[in-house]
């Protein structure tokens, strides 16, 4: 392989000998050292190849054993550039391209994340963007370790964090901090459990601290359940951070409210598209057309191509604008229950975010109508975990001698 | 390495310069390396006669050709039928 690629390089010939003596031509040729290959004796005229710069030695061996010696083809580099040499922007495309892909070479152009749950690729990018790091970013003038330990002292979130640059692409790993979600305190403080609502004690799990209540007992919202203090049998007290889970019966409601006139949104089936290709962080509209001038609403995408699963410095951003109308309609009871049952279930999962490993026991919905609206309640029986922690000030008396 | 006078231009060693023996690496029937040629004396599609000092050697067959050689070293490549050594 390598010795074609170097016999390309340099050159050679197809070679055509013909005469009485051909055999004493080849014998000649090879002592004076002329390096022949693939041979052929086709119809008692032998045909070779041999190098660019033994064709002299050749044609003198082929004088001296009376044979006639041409040339049948040339081969080779040094043949394709003289043959297009009058096409100099073909030579100054070359280079430009060398040029260019040596200079991009020298930025990163595609970043990849392996990121825990916790965060996103979106606030990922933010935070490495501060600090200098992003797609088009000059390579040399990164510095990466750097940039690591700054992130990773300022954010609590991430234990141990990498970044690989390869070439123009770079790949970003993090780990989590595992151990905040071990809940680990600070020892020094003191606290006290309190609740943080009314409601009947169903389960208490108490790690730290003395309980105050015990199964079935009604509490309310701001009672002492676990206390940091700790009475011994002989006569001495501890003061510690307190650290329990108190589950207890809560109740909530809510009440949903929509007017029995409404106005929704009529689209039309024609939608205006804006695409741009972005390169390089080069931005080049292939798609414009007008923005509606009625009423619309604008949806935007971007995607990022990508090749053997390597991503591309190259992103299709898209926004579509849909026209609509608004068209006054008048629901009924059925339209205006599915309605409202939707907006519960909207409201359920805020409401059981916000709670403590809150489930839900008992729901109880009514629904009732008025002159211009309709009403839905729900009442609520969640059991859910109602201790927070209040910290303890300990204030330490004079001693006396 | 010691050279005899009647090899002024051979390459092998001295021990089989004198003995005047040729080197031949035979793969199945399809390609024949030679060391130590002198030349070649016939050259055909059916039949090559290398020059091997004292005697000739003759391979017959069919598609027979030189792949390449130098001075003193030949490729053979083709249908190898038989080898005669021609004293």
């Amino acid at each position: 392989m390598i010795v074609h690629l170097l016999r390309w390089l340099f050159g050679y010939y197809d070679i055509s000998v013909e005469g009485k003596f051909t055999e004493r031509f080849i014998n000649l040729a090879a002592r004076k050292g002329v390096n022949m290959w693939k041979l052929r004796n086709i119809n008692g005229c032998i045909c070779f190849c041999t190098g660019k710069n033994e064709w002299n030695t050749a044609q003198s061996a082929a004088e001296k054993t009376q044979n006639s010696i041409h040339i049948v083809k040339e081969h080779g580099l040094p043949y394709i550039l003289a043959k297009h040499k009058h096409r100099s922007g073909l030579l100054a495309g070359a280079v430009l391209f060398a040029v260019f892909c040596k200079v991009m070479s020298c930025f990163v152009w595609s970043i990849s994340y392996q990121l825990p749950e916790i965060i996103n690729e979106y606030e990922m990018q933010e935070i490495l963007s501060e600090y200098g790091f992003h797609e088009g970013a000059y390579r040399e003038s990164l510095n990466v370790q750097d940039i690591i330990d700054k992130i990773s002292l300022k954010d609590n979130r991430i234990s141990w964090m990498t970044i690989n640059i390869i070439g123009s692409c770079a790949e970003v790993r993090v780990s989590p901090d595992t151990s905040q979600s071990l809940n680990r305190r600070d020892i020094s403080q003191t606290s006290n459990m309190i609740s943080a609502a009314d409601g009947t004690v169903t389960r208490i799990k108490v790690k730290n601290g003395s309980s105050k209540i015990s199964v079935g007992d009604g509490i309310k919202k701001g009672q002492m359940l676990v206390s940091g203090v700790m009475e011994y049998n002989d006569g001495t007290n501890v003061i510690v951070d307190s650290n329990a889970q108190v589950f207890a019966k809560t109740a909530r409601s809510a009440e949903i409210k929509i007017p029995k006139n409404i106005e929704v949104p009529v689209f039309s089936d024609s939608a205006a598209v804006k695409s741009e290709i972005v390169f390089f962080g080069i931005k080049l509209p292939f798609s414009i057309q007008d923005t509606p001038d009625c009423n619309n609403i604008k949806t935007a995408e971007s995607e990022q191509l990508t090749f053997l699963d390597s991503r591309l410095p190259l992103y299709i951003n898209s926004e579509i604008l849909r026209e609509y109308t608004k068209k006054p309609v008048v629901l009924d009871r059925q339209q205006a229950e599915t309605i409202l049952k939707n907006k519960l279930s909207l409201y359920e999962v805020f409401m059981l975010g916000s709670t403590n490993q809150g489930t839900v026991l008992q729901k109880k919905i009514s629904f009732s109508e008025s002159s211009d609206s309709y009403i839905l309640k729900a009442d609520y029986e969640i059991e859910e975990d109602v201790c927070i922690r209040m910290p303890l000030k300990v204030v330490s008396g004079d001693s006396q001698d | 390495m010691k050279k005899s006078k009647g090899d002024q231009g051979m390459k092998m060693p001295a021990f089989m310069a004198n003995l005047g023996n040729v080197h031949m690496d035979i793969s199945g029937n399809h390609e024949i390396i030679l060391e130590g040629g002198k030349g070649i004396v016939e050259y055909g599609d059916k039949s090559i006669k290398i020059n091997a000092g004292k005697y000739i050697l003759a391979f017959c067959g069919r598609g027979l050709h030189i792949q390449c050689m130098n001075d003193s070293d030949i490729v053979i490549h083709g249908f190898v039928t038989s080898i005669e050594y021609i004293m």
